[in-house]
């Protein structure tokens, strides 16, 4: 499903524009990512969590080319889908 | 910082920013993660325009062996749940990394970890550049003596207007600097107590935080001693002509705290905590600083910068020794200034950053009428830089001019220069003893007086090939270590970097039939495909997708690192 989809299913179930509903889903990520930015969790009941982990910097090997590369430091998102979520995948 | 945020604290969050009421925004919130697992189970993939895509992938079940017991296990196959961060959400993230890029390391850059051997290493070069530049140095001397006559009623006038301004700072001070003086006085000529004046106000507000008028003035003698004595030969020498050359070497000792500045201004550039530790030698030398912490050293930094280079022609006649034996002795001061911090409060800490402020000015000028007076040709400073890179690697060897000390016990006039040496080293825990080295340092300069320079030229020299040929042996030892430990894996079986297993042996062999890979082996005879690139490594297999039919394979024998 791509974002057209998603944005055109959510506006049919919250019963409101496509338009109105990208908008909104904006202000939903941008919520999102400020309180990532802030390194705090975003635990969402029933779906999964939402957190940032550091990286440390590191040596990385290219394995054809034996090139080696300093990996800067970098924060990741990391998702972990939660308990409810995984069991309904099985 | 690191708290949980539930659905609710991110519904109000949108709510307020897309101005819809917090009821309708977690309806609203609730549905978007309602709709993502929903169509997540149905179309296996959701793809969000900010926040990223989620996936279902599907694993494969595989053989693997448990890590602790070797058992083999089966993993079932099963679907997981990826997430892939949109890329605006991963930079808004990683914001604070954004700037670094991943650089190419070229074939022999080596991250090796930082081996404690490196400030020995640093401190055999240093005594090194000590042997080699003490007699140049004595040299000198003799030089500067006669036009550095003149200066000592320089520095007495400069001096006594300012002595009381420092006396008041410091009020048990007053009454035990006289006495010394009036012995020094005695002893040798009128500007010399002045310089000693000099330094023991300057020396004085380290300890009389503490309000033990007795401890203020006996460390401080050590501390001047440690200059004078310590530096061997050199003090010797100057004590020869102990009322010309003494001003000379007090005017040196002043200089050598206004060094200390310019070690911490290169540091700065550097690295943060190599700026604590040469931040460290400032405070002790210019000890009002250290209380008052980063505030009003960087004041004092500032005001002093501009008179550094100017002074730097003048530290350049036995520049040295000066410096190397400013860190080590601020680190003592240093752990002294720790305790009495609590009780300095901030107005006296700032009368006395002004009260040794002023003094080191007095001294460059002095210094600079010094360096006019005499003519004498200053060395080149290109040593210089070297010289604040080995005080500062030299601040983590505290010990190691111990072990000098025990190289020249025979000798009457090192052992007489040694003595306050150990003596500051225990400086903090034994005040009593400082006593004796204080008393004990009057002796020994008394001895050096009388015994002739060349003299001590040799047995100085002696005593420096001593520490060198000690630190000579300990060098290899400390550098042959690390290689002989990685000799021992390697010397056997190759090893593959980066694994958790190494090879210890062969195992057995293995025949190649038809249909079997190198991965195919390694799961059946060592559990797990992971294996194979141990095969690779101990049968040196160039391309492994080729391995012909009915060879034999070496399968190794592995071990958990």
């Amino acid at each position: 499903m791509n974002n057209k989809e998603f944005v055109a299913e959510l506006a049919k179930q919250t019963g409101r524009t496509p338009k109105e509903t990208q908008t909104l889903i904006t202000a939903l990520v941008g919520e999102l990512s400020a309180q990532l930015s802030d390194e705090n969790m975003v635990s969402v009941q029933g779906f999964g969590n939402f957190e940032v982990r550091k990286k440390a910097e590191h040596i990385m090997v290219n394995p054809s080319t034996r090139q080696r590369m300093l990996v800067p430091p970098r924060i990741d998102i990391k998702f972990r889908p939660g308990t409810t979520l995984k069991e309904s995948l099985k | 910082m690191n708290n949980k945020i539930l659905l609710t604290d991110l519904a109000n969050g949108t709510a307020t920013r897309s101005g819809l009421p917090k009821k309708d925004s977690e309806y609203f919130v609730r549905s978007f993660f309602e709709l993502i697992s929903q169509s997540l189970l149905k179309d296996k993939i959701v793809k969000v325009k900010g926040l990223g895509t989620f996936k279902v992938v599907e694993v494969e079940g595989r053989d693997s062996v448990n890590v602790n017991n070797g058992e083999r296990i089966h993993i079932s196959g099963h679907s997981k749940i990826t997430f892939s961060p949109d890329s605006a959400i991963r930079d808004i993230v990683n914001r604070p990394f954004a700037a670094f890029e991943s650089i190419i390391l070229n074939d022999g850059v080596v991250f090796d970890p930082v081996v404690e051997d490196e400030p020995l290493s640093d401190e055999s070069d240093e005594s090194f550049a000590v042997n080699e530049e003490n007699p140049e140095g004595i040299a000198q001397q003799p030089e500067a003596k006669p036009e550095s006559e003149p200066l000592p009623s320089e520095i007495a006038s400069e001096a006594e207007p300012l002595q009381p301004e420092v006396a008041t700072d410091s009020e048990p001070l007053q009454p035990e600097v006289t006495s010394p003086n009036d012995l020094l006085q005695t002893e040798d000529a009128t500007a010399e107590p002045n310089a000693q004046e000099m330094l023991q106000a300057v020396a004085s507000p380290i300890h009389d935080g503490q309000q033990h008028v007795d401890e203020s003035e006996q460390p401080s003698m050590p501390d001047v001693s440690a200059a004078g004595p310590s530096s061997d030969a050199d003090a010797g020498s100057a004590q020869n002509d102990s009322v010309v050359a003494e001003p000379a070497e007090r005017e040196d000792l002043a200089t050598m705290q206004a060094e200390t500045v310019p070690v911490v201004l290169s540091n700065q550039a550097s690295a943060s905590n190599t700026t604590g530790t040469a931040g460290n030698s400032v405070a002790a030398h210019i000890p009002t600083a250290a209380p008052a912490a980063n505030a009003t050293a960087t004041e004092e930094m500032g005001e002093v910068a501009p008179h550094v280079p100017t002074l730097r022609p003048m530290i350049a006649h036995r520049p040295r020794y000066v410096v190397n034996h400013s860190p080590r002795f601020s680190e003592y001061d240093m752990e002294e200034l720790d305790q009495s911090v609590e009780s300095f409060s901030w107005t006296q800490c700032l009368l006395k950053a002004v009260g040794v402020l002023l003094l080191l000015v007095i001294s460059y000028i002095a210094g600079s009428f010094h360096l006019f007076d005499s003519g004498c040709k200053p060395e080149p400073n290109v040593v210089f830089q070297d010289e604040i890179a080995r005080a500062d690697s030299l601040l983590v060897v505290p010990g190691a001019k111990e072990i000098v000390e025990e190289q020249t016990p025979d000798t009457l006039i090192a052992s007489a220069a040694e003595e306050p040496k150990p003596e500051t080293a225990q400086q903090q825990p034994v005040p009593s003893a400082q006593q004796s080295a204080a008393s004990s340092r009057q002796p020994g300069a008394a001895t050096q007086q009388t015994s002739a320079q060349p003299q001590q030229v040799q047995q100085q020299s002696a005593a420096q090939t001593g520490v060198r040929q000690t630190k000579e042996p300990q060098q290899p030892t400390s550098d042959s270590q690390p290689k002989s430990n990685t000799l021992s894996n390697v010397s056997n079986y190759p090893q593959l970097q980066g694994s958790a297993y190494e090879i210890v042996g062969v195992k057995s062999e293995h025949v190649v039939r038809v249909g079997e890979s190198v991965n195919s082996i390694a799961l059946k005879e060592l559990g797990s495909k992971e294996f194979s690139r141990h095969i690779i490594l101990l049968n040196h297999i160039t391309n492994p997708d080729i391995i012909n039919v009915g060879s034999r394979l070496k399968i190794p024998e592995l071990r958990h690192r």
